[in-house]
Parts: C-alpha cells; sequence; structure tokens
C-alpha cells in the first residue's frame, strides 16, 4: 500500500510538467511565476504565515502531572483527593493540608512557538466548565511570575471568560512554567460533596499582545483516569491544654511527686486533687481536636474507653469531666460502653476535657505495692 | 495499704497523668487521619471488590497501627452500635479483609491499605461494616518499667454497601409539622421519617411553600440524613425569610434512593410577623 501510495503521489505531479509540452520548458514556465510569488509571499506574507503558525503547548513540568493531547483538548485528572490532604496524592501531584483545607496542586511547562521577531504574546485560563460541585473542588492558577512550587503561589481561577487569570503576561518563543491547582475546602454539611465530578474545564488563550488578536485555544480537561474523585477524611488529635501537665519524657517523673502526706498529694504543677467519696481523683486537663470534610453531618462523636484496665482497679479508676472540679464519673470499660465525651463535635474544634485519676483510701487486702497501667481508647466517628 | 505503699503507686499513676498529659504537648501529640471515612457502594452479589484507604500519622514518633472490623447499625436512640462481626442485623464485616492489617506508619508517614470484600451470592439490600484503624497502646509510664497510663485512638470508616438491582425503596412520613415563620424563628418543617427500604437511605427534604394563589413564595431544603433499613428518625427543614399573614401551603418533598420521592402538602396560615 505505501508503494503504491507513493506512485501515486508521483502521479499527481506529472500533468503540471507535462502542461508546458516540453518537459524542461515546461519547468521554467513554472519557475519564474511562481518565484515571483515565493518572493511577495517573503515581503507580505511572512508576518500573517508566523502568526498563523503561533502557537502554544502545555508540557509536562519535572516531577509534575503530564496531559493527554487530543486535537485541542489536554485530559488528565487529580485523582482520589480529600480536604485534609491525607494520603498519597496521584503521581505528579504535590499536596498540601492548610488550616481551612487542603490544596493540590501541579507544575507545568507552556511553551509558546512560531511568534514573529518581536512579537510576544499571553496565555489567559479561565473555568470554562465548572465541576458539578464547585463548592468542594474549586480550580487554581499560579501564573509564570510566581513561585508554582508551593501552595502560596495559587489563587482561585476565573470563571469568567471576559476577565480570565493570567497564567503568562507576556511572552516570546520561549518555555516558562506555571501551576494549575484544585483547592479542597474543608466542607461539612450542606456544601459538603464526596464522590467523582470530572467535569471542569479549563480553556486556556494565547492572545497576541499587540493586538489583542486570539492566536490559539486549547482545554483542559479533569475527565482522564483515574476518575477524579472527592473523598471525606477524619483526623483526630489529641494535645496539650491550656494549665495540663506539661512535662516532658525526659524529665525526672519521680521528682515530681514527692509532697504526699496521708491526707492527700500536694499536685504538682498541671495536676488538680478533686474530693471523691472513698478517695481523690487526680486530674489533669487536654485537648482532643476532631477534624472531619465532606460529610453531611457537621458534627462529629468522640467517645473513650479503658480498653486495658489496671490490674488493680478497685483502687485504680479512670474518669471523666467536662471541668476541672467535676463531677468525675468512671469511663467505660468496653467499646460498647464507651464514655461520649461529645456527639456534637465541630469540624477543627477544640475540647478540653478532665481525665482523672480515682485512687481509693481503702486499706487491707486490695492494697499492693508497685505501679499499674491502663489503656485508654479514643474513638472518633462521622456522622 | 501503708502511706509508703499508697505514695510509691500514686507516684507512678501520676506520672502516668502526667504522661499523658505530655504526649499531648507539641513534641508528644498523638494524631491520626484516615481517608475516606465513610465508603458507599454497591456490588453485585457474588463478586469481591476492593477500594483503597490512607491513614497517615500526623505525630513525631513512629505509631503500629492494626485494623479492626466491626458490625455498624444502631440502637433505638438512633445512636450507632458497633458490635461483634456477625452480631447486627445486615452485617457485612464478616466479608471485609484488610491488607495489611498491622504496620507501622512512620513519623508523618502515609499507610496505604485495601479492604477486600467478597459479597455472597444471595445478598440482597444493604450491608454494613465500620472499618477501625487503631493506634497500639503507645504512652507509658514510668519509661523504666513500662506501666503507666496509655493511650491508642482509633478512627472509624463507615462501610454502606448494597447489592445492585435488589433494592426494594419505601419511606413512610409521619408527625408532618409546620412551624409557621415569626419574629424569632423562621419557617420549618419537622416530619419524622421511616426507611422501610431493605437498604440505606440518604434522603433530601425540599419545602416549597405557594401563597393562596398558588405563586411560589419560598423554598428550602435540608441536608442529606442517613438512614439504615429500618431505621426511624426525625428531619428538618428550615427557611429564614418572612411571610405575610395569609394562608399558605408547604408542599413537602423527600428524595431518596436515586430516584425516588415522596410528597405531602400541609395548609398553615402565618400571622404578622
Amino acid at each position: 500500500m505505501r508503494v503504491r501510495d507513493h506512485e501515486d503521489l508521483r502521479r499527481t505531479h506529472l500533468p503540471v510538467v507535462k502542461s508546458g509540452g516540453k518537459v524542461c520548458s515546461a519547468s521554467y514556465g513554472i519557475y519564474v511565476p511562481g518565484l515571483i510569488i515565493f518572493l511577495l509571499a517573503i515581503f507580505l506574507g511572512v508576518p500573517r504565515q508566523a502568526q498563523a503558525k503561533a502557537s502554544f503547548s502545555l508540557l509536562q513540568a519535572p516531577g509534575g502531572l503530564a496531559g493527554t493531547l487530543v486535537g485541542t483538548n489536554y485530559r488528565n485528572s487529580f485523582g482520589v483527593m480529600n480536604a485534609l490532604g491525607l494520603g498519597t496524592p496521584a503521581t505528579g501531584l504535590t499536596v498540601t493540608a492548610l488550616s481551612n483545607g487542603a490544596l493540590y496542586f501541579t507544575q507545568y511547562q507552556v511553551q509558546f512557538q512560531g511568534l514573529g521577531g518581536n512579537q510576544s504574546a499571553k496565555l489567559t485560563a479561565y473555568v470554562s466548565t465548572n465541576f458539578a460541585h464547585p463548592a468542594a473542588q474549586i480550580l487554581q492558577n499560579c501564573p509564570s511570575t510566581s513561585t508554582c512550587s508551593t501552595s502560596g503561589g495559587y489563587s482561585a481561577m476565573s470563571t469568567i471568560q471576559g476577565a480570565p487569570s493570567i497564567v503568562i503576561a507576556t511572552l516570546g518563543n520561549a518555555t516558562v512554567t506555571a501551576g494549575l491547582g484544585i483547592f479542597l475546602p474543608d466542607n461539612d454539611g450542606g456544601g459538603a460533596f464526596a464522590g467523582v465530578d470530572n467535569t471542569g474545564v479549563i480553556t486556556f488563550t494565547m492572545v497576541d499582545t499587540r493586538n489583542n488578536n486570539v492566536l490559539q485555544t486549547a482545554t483542559f480537561s479533569f475527565n482522564g483516569a483515574p476518575t477524579n474523585t472527592v473523598q471525606t477524611a477524619v483526623r483526630l488529635t489529641l494535645a496539650s491544654a491550656t494549665g495540663g501537665l506539661t512535662i516532658t519524657p525526659a524529665a525526672d517523673f519521680s521528682m515530681n511527686f514527692g509532697k504526699v502526706n496521708g491526707l492527700g498529694f500536694g499536685p504538682g504543677a498541671g495536676l488538680t486533687t478533686v474530693a471523691a467519696s472513698g478517695g481523690v481523683v487526680y486530674s489533669t486537663p487536654y485537648v482532643i481536636q476532631p477534624v472531619f470534610t465532606d460529610f453531611n453531618s457537621t458534627t462529629a462523636t468522640v467517645k473513650t474507653f479503658v480498653s486495658s484496665n489496671f490490674a488493680h482497679p478497685a483502687i485504680l479508676i479512670l474518669r471523666d469531666a467536662t471541668s476541672s472540679p467535676g463531677p468525675y464519673t468512671n469511663i467505660g470499660l468496653t467499646a460498647g460502653t464507651a464514655t461520649q465525651i461529645t456527639n456534637a463535635a465541630a469540624d477543627r474544634s477544640s475540647i478540653t476535657r478532665f481525665l482523672g485519676l480515682f485512687v481509693s483510701n481503702a486499706n487491707g487486702a486490695t492494697a499492693f505495692t508497685g505501679s499499674d497501667s491502663a489503656t485508654l481508647t479514643f474513638t472518633l466517628t462521622v456522622p | 495499704m501503708t502511706m509508703n505503699q499508697s505514695r510509691k503507686v500514686l507516684c507512678c499513676l501520676l506520672c502516668g497523668l502526667f504522661y499523658l498529659a505530655a504526649l499531648a504537648g507539641h513534641a508528644q501529640a498523638q494524631s491520626l487521619g484516615l481517608a475516606p471515612a465513610q465508603v458507599v457502594e454497591k456490588f453485585k452479589p457474588g463478586v469481591p471488590f476492593e477500594f483503597d484507604l490512607s491513614t497517615v500519622n500526623s505525630g513525631e514518633t513512629p505509631v503500629d497501627m492494626h485494623v479492626e472490623i466491626t458490625d455498624f447499625w444502631y440502637d433505638e436512640k438512633n445512636e450507632k452500635v458497633f458490635s461483634s462481626p456477625g452480631t447486627s442485623p445486615r452485617s457485612a464485616a464478616n466479608w471485609i479483609q484488610f491488607v495489611p492489617d498491622h504496620f507501622e506508619v512512620g513519623a508523618h508517614g502515609t499507610q496505604k491499605m485495601k479492604a477486600i470484600v467478597t459479597p455472597p451470592s444471595d445478598a440482597k439490600g444493604g450491608y454494613y461494616a465500620v472499618l477501625f484503624v487503631q493506634s497500639k497502646p503507645q504512652l507509658s509510664f514510668p519509661k523504666d518499667d513500662g506501666k503507666g497510663v496509655f493511650t491508642s485512638m482509633r478512627i472509624g470508616c463507615l462501610v454502606l454497601l448494597r447489592a445492585e438491582s435488589t433494592e426494594e425503596y419505601k419511606i413512610e412520613l409521619s408527625n408532618v409539622k409546620v412551624t409557621p415563620p415569626a419574629d424569632t424563628h423562621g419557617l420549618g418543617v419537622d416530619f419524622d421519617l421511616s426507611n422501610d427500604s431493605n437498604t440505606h437511605i440518604f434522603p433530601v427534604a425540599r419545602v416549597a411553600v405557594l401563597d393562596a394563589g398558588r405563586k411560589l413564595v419560598a423554598k428550602a431544603e435540608s441536608i442529606e440524613k442517613r438512614f439504615l433499613p429500618g431505621q426511624k428518625n426525625s428531619m428538618h427543614v428550615e427557611w429564614a425569610g418572612k411571610l405575610p399573614p395569609g394562608d399558605y401551603t408547604a408542599v413537602l418533598t423527600v428524595a431518596y434512593g436515586e430516584d425516588h420521592i415522596e410528597t405531602q402538602q400541609i395548609a398553615f396560615s402565618a400571622g404578622a410577623q
């Protein structure tokens, strides 16, 4: 087939050659007007030709995301994301957890070519089709003049065709680096979304800076594979509370508890004693910080239970209270009887609780010498 | 117990409390994350499938973790119940295997896990489980003998599965009540919803308010709410605006189960506000 095609191609030129009647004269006769046209083209047509050829390419930056080009549409996906930035992002993406969500981003290169002489162009971008859940995924732009390797260079991309975001302010035939991102806000409740949403499309436009003529447009779609997906996510943190114990593991613990007497203890800094029937409660505040995103519920449940109790449970009991003076209640001993710390924890809230250790003052057979241990398990579920 | 004995024991235990507080300091804080925290999937009965989860340790020290799978159901107070695998109705806990089910996550590290679900061929409707990622108790006192108060954390991922093409959807609305807007509150529509389906639903309630001339004057929408099979709970829709005195009709529409709706109309009057 290839040979035959080649033969056909040669044959198409033959009538031109034959038109002059003689091979040599025919060739000469065509050359003269051809030369004139060629010269005219040099003097008159070059700028137009250069303008017609001016174009841009979106290229993969080192370590960045690539786009599969089909026609004038680049296609890819940011894969699976969550607003806490948990887990490993898709290849080519960087994720930065922020105080109000997470930014997934990639750098990419823009190559301008075909611009003539001193001609320069700019590149703009806008969200021509937003995600079906635009509150859950917000497209971000990082212009070539910013540092696109960190989240600080990114801001929301325009959704208005008439006022697009600037990707490149002005550039000749060269290659520069810009950035593209998706910000996932820390949404819960009505604005929350979890699932597949790959409908976003960005339109890039290359514009001649001299006359604002559009030189080329291309789009970037997020409907590649793996599917562009927003996940729910949770995080639970136990942190220190103001006024609570601040001792470090390197401290000499035993030195901090020397002030004891037969009626009770002079508690060290951060510890409080509370009178209790049959003994005394030593307590310290601590903070629970639940974080959760993209749930329909705006509240979470935090529970705790003693998953491994003291070897001497008649003398030593772990208790919980909402305030330092109490009242202190025994913490549940099984997952099924766990003590509910709250069933209305807001996202990114700090809940201060008081963990109490009840020590019985009973004498007799239950007395023991030595140390003991117990384990508390904290559980977070949403909603 | 002698005073010396008491003193020694209390010293040890209070040191445990100290250590617990210390763990909460910036350098010692425990912080664990999980994504996704809820998995809603449909499956073909008898056909295994899988999904990925990631757990993250935001703390400064490595954390030894394991996965625990429990049932997921509810009690008479509509509170979640996490019982042993296979003990609750519509349990999927015994269908799920985790790979790996025990692992260490480095400081500021991530561990990816795979949940492999093997549903039986006769599955119909919805099935439920919870995947708990639990840290090994790591906070002990004193250091020299490993005694004291330990803490661990577990974070749950709710798993809601339904066998495709086997769902039977039905809900019942009751106790529908419209509270006309007043100076101190907006318009509210409250009702009870009973999920008589054989699977979970996430109903959304929408209210349209028509005036005496059947003209739309207000509309509002609730957030989605999860109902497991057989579960009955309340729903609420609120509109913050004001209405001129007059007679109105609230059209309540509850959308659920992909393409099912239930509608009721409630006449009410608004007074001067």
